[in-house]
């Protein structure tokens, strides 16, 4: 079949009658991308919940009588997988990637929808099955999110019994659910870019989230390995990852596996997984910091460039999360040099950034607010990589609230702040509703401010040397008593900014019923999405003809241009460009 | 590379140009979108085995390193010296797994349904409806005869005692033989589809994706399957 009969032909798009198969069973990309992101922000909910009593007994220990020590692990595991990868993972690659891609390259949805659908539900299942192994006897895995064996199937962890069983199931289940998702988002922008659509007029939200499928596709494959095998060790009794061990005093039935092996299968997809959801988030705020600052974004190539190179590199820096494993010093050293060579590429973005806001006219509205805290929460976090990216630094510094405060900003905060950006700027396309802005700033402000007050006396304590993954830290001679103090403000700001989030919930829902109602582009974009003939858009996007598309989607504040934007599907009328630019 | 020449373009400097291009045309030779999809689930395929070669490798421990230096395999270049750069210790409980003779015969029948694919393929080119019936069913019931042939390999080796728990080689043998047939069970589902309608009388022109891409995917798990059994052999 050639493009045209696929593109052209609306009658093959699946057309249900009844409101189980629109909204339920549906197979248009932007219901399940709505699907993906309500299910990945209900089950990151828990997650924050969870964060929440983590912090309570933290910062005041003992004073919630459930949070106990298993307790504690258990809420330190949930929390972690969920929000890497229940919550971000789904959230970005899942929802946005769902909802944009089809609608920035001027596709009528995605090329295998029935798949797509299939998807959605898959994922849903594992969510299922994870949230199952809260009411089973022992209750969650509280292995860490790392899983690390021996101890993640061995007695004595919290949920060794079910818990762990339930979670390797439910990634496996996931990954199914992704590998699905992830094929028809990489064949979308292969195949069925609408005319003129050339690679390099993509919008940088399309290449972020294509290059992090890509990298998704390669890396889960190295997770369900590990996780099929630590089962097999969990339920058959065999050895891969389990050495000759002796457990509550009796010897175990394993022999000679290697608990190493097992963490370069998970770092190798660890790693590529941090950029997954990084790489999304790169591509979304290039589009929202070009679009709210009306000008092109700098260095176009660079960019997408760029997103290439750190996915590549991705695959090449796991084991720099394995430094204090236990490795040929050779293995450190180049596992040290390709780490921080990423920071070249990423640098070259965060310039790039910083140099489109440049005499740009900046409108600060709530999604570019956001878009401006991400600069600043990564080129923190990032700076902090730097750091931790060197073994002579890391060693020390391993296994300390510093990395807690590290990998928090660079990559819990920073896309998460693209993740709201994101979601107020296409809100008026997704909703045909626009939300309250008073309140949107308030959010803002409050989930910015706020952390730093939780992130940034976290380095100070790792620097003093408190360890994490500790349920209490007791008496020690370095750690002075006022280090106590820190951890209670944390806790205050934390819990204050897991209740201010209440205002983004209350804006956007009560916004669906009675806000305002959205103007088609609202904010002057260029980009597809935002030209639909609808809004929202109907179920095959593009009415009768597909748009075709006559130049990137950047052109803000063209010299000589009626207005400070032109649409990517409107055809040059002759004042071309001076073509010395 | 006609990717690399896409992404040097400068689009800021071409508004209007490329329009009447055809799209993905542009970047990459353009098969259908299922074959691009098949694609690229080989590739995610591949990355898993070669993780699951990668692990065997690892696991093998001084297995096969010569017996006087096994003390310090490490001294001898060869498989172990990956593991011990990994960081790994060097196990020493590998126990070679049985070979049986079925398993020869397992891969000769895995061969034929290929050939099967092939033949119905080159019907299929030259319109010869009712010959791709009998390859197309050829080719599905050797592949079921190869699934039921490593599960009798299995139930073999339970029998003799070469249980997953008692030796890693063992247990990456259920491991591998359990990945490669899932997938070949997941080939089958698209095999059922096509083989149902050509049943129904259905034209070359329906089916001709369905055919040409389980050809490719059946050579594929092939492949993988020689490779997997030249490592067990080895091993």
């Amino acid at each position: 079949m050639t493009y045209t009969t696929i593109a052209e032909d609306t009658r093959a798009l699946h057309h249900p009658k009844t409101w189980v198969g629109k909204y339920v069973w549906s197979q248009d990309h932007k219901v399940i991308a709505v699907q993906y992101s309500l299910t990945a922000i209900g089950v990151g909910l828990v997650a924050l919940v969870l964060s929440g009593l983590m912090r309570l007994q933290l910062g005041f220990p003992g004073m919630i009588e459930f949070i106990t020590p298993q307790a504690y692990y258990q809420f330190v595991t949930m929390h972690g997988m969920i929000m890497v990868i229940y919550l971000l993972t789904a959230l970005l690659l899942g929802g946005f990637g769902n909802y944009m891609i089809p609608l920035m390259v001027g596709a009528r949805d995605m090329v295998f929808p029935y798949v797509n659908m299939l998807s959605y539900w898959v994922y849903l299942l594992s969510v299922i099955v994870l949230m199952a192994s809260f009411f089973v006897p022992g209750g969650p895995t509280g292995a860490g999110w790392t899983l690390y064996p021996p101890q993640a199937i061995t007695e004595g962890t919290p949920g060794a019994s079910w818990g762990i069983i339930l979670m390797l199931a439910s990634l496996g289940i996931f990954i199914v659910a992704f590998t699905m998702g992830g094929l028809n988002y990489v064949t979308t922008v292969l195949q069925a870019r609408t005319k003129g659509m050339t690679l390099m007029r993509m919008p940088c939200t399309v290449w972020g989230i294509f290059v992090a499928t890509i990298l998704g596709l390669l890396a889960f494959p190295a997770l369900l390995v590990a996780a099929v095998m630590m089962m097999l060790d969990r339920v058959i009794g065999t050895s891969f990852f389990m050495p000759s061990i002796i457990s509550m005093g009796e010897p175990l039935a394993h022999s000679g596996g290697s608990p190493i092996l097992f963490q370069h299968l998970f770092w190798f997809f660890g790693h590529p997984e941090v950029y997954i959801v990084a790489l999304p988030a790169f591509g979304i705020v290039s589009d929202l910091i070009s679009t709210h600052a009306r000008k092109n974004i700098f260095g176009y190539r660079m960019m997408v460039w760029a997103i290439i190179i750190i996915g590549v590199l991705s695959f090449f820096v796991w084991a720099h999360h394995m430094y204090v494993s236990g490795m040929n010093p050779y293995f450190g050293f180049f596992f040290a040099t390709s780490t921080l060579i990423i920071a070249v590429p990423t640098a070259i973005k965060v310039y790039n950034w910083v140099l489109t806001l440049w005499q740009g006219d900046i409108h600060l509205r709530t999604p570019m607010l956001f878009a401006i805290g991400f600069i600043f929460t990564f080129i923190h976090g990032g700076l902090t990589g730097l750091f931790l990216g060197n073994v002579s630094v890391d060693v020390p510094l391993s296994d300390t609230y510093f990395v807690v405060g590290h990998f928090h900003m660079v990559m819990g905060v920073s896309p998460i702040l693209v993740v709201f950006g994101a979601i107020y700027h296409w809100y008026p396309k997704i909703t045909g509703r626009m939300w309250n802005a008073t309140l949107g700033q308030l959010h803002f402000w409050i989930t910015f401010l706020g952390t730093y007050v939780i992130y940034l006396p976290m380095h100070y304590l790792g620097l003093l040397g408190v360890p994490r993954r500790y349920y209490e830290m007791g008496e020690t001679e370095f750690v002075p008593a006022s280090a106590q103090w820190a951890n209670e403000a944390i806790t205050i700001a934390a819990l204050t900014v897991g209740v201010a989030q209440l205002i983004f919930f209350y804006n956007m829902i009560s916004s669906y019923f009675r806000g305002p109602k959205a103007d088609p582009n609202p904010w002057g974009a260029t980009s597809l999405e935002w030209q639909t003939p609808k809004t929202p858009p109907e179920h095959g996007n593009w009415g009768p003809t597909l748009p075709t598309v006559y130049r990137w989607a950047y052109d803000y504040s063209v010299p000589g241009a009626a207005q400070d934007f032109i649409p990517q599907n409107v055809p040059p009328d002759g004042a071309a460009r001076d073509r010395d630019m | 590379m006609k990717i690399l020449h896409e992404l040097i373009k400068k689009p800021w400097l071409t508004p209007g140009a490329d329009v009447g291009a055809d799209l993905g045309a542009v970047a990459l030779r353009r098969p259908t979108i299922a074959a691009t999809g098949l694609w690229i689930y080989v590739g995610v395929a591949t990355v898993m085995f070669s993780l699951i070669v990668a692990a065997y490798v690892l696991r093998l421990g001084n297995y096969g390193a010569d017996p006087a230096s096994a003390a310090d395999a490490t001294s001898s270049l060869g498989w172990w010296t990956l593991a011990a750069l990994c960081g790994i210790p060097l196990a020493n409980d590998w126990l070679p797994m049985a070979e049986p003779w079925l398993l020869w015969v397992n891969t000769g029948v895995l061969i034929l349904s290929s050939i099967a694919w092939q033949v119905a393929r080159g019907d299929l080119r030259h319109g010869r409806m009712d010959k791709l019936r009998v390859a197309l069913i050829a080719g599905g019931v050797l592949a079921f005869a190869f699934l039921a042939g490593q599960l009798t390999v299995w139930r073999q080796l339970i029998a003799d005692g070469y249980f997953a728990a008692a030796s890693p080689a063992n247990a990456f043998f259920y491991l591998i033989t359990a990945m490669h047939g899932l997938h070949l069970l997941g080939g089958l589902l698209f095999w059922g589809r096509a083989t149902a309608k050509v049943m129904r009388g259905a034209e070359a022109a329906e089916i001709g994706t369905g055919v040409n891409l389980c050809t490719v995917y059946w050579h594929y798990l092939l492949v993988i399957w020689i490779v997997m059994f030249g490592l067990l052999l080895i091993t």
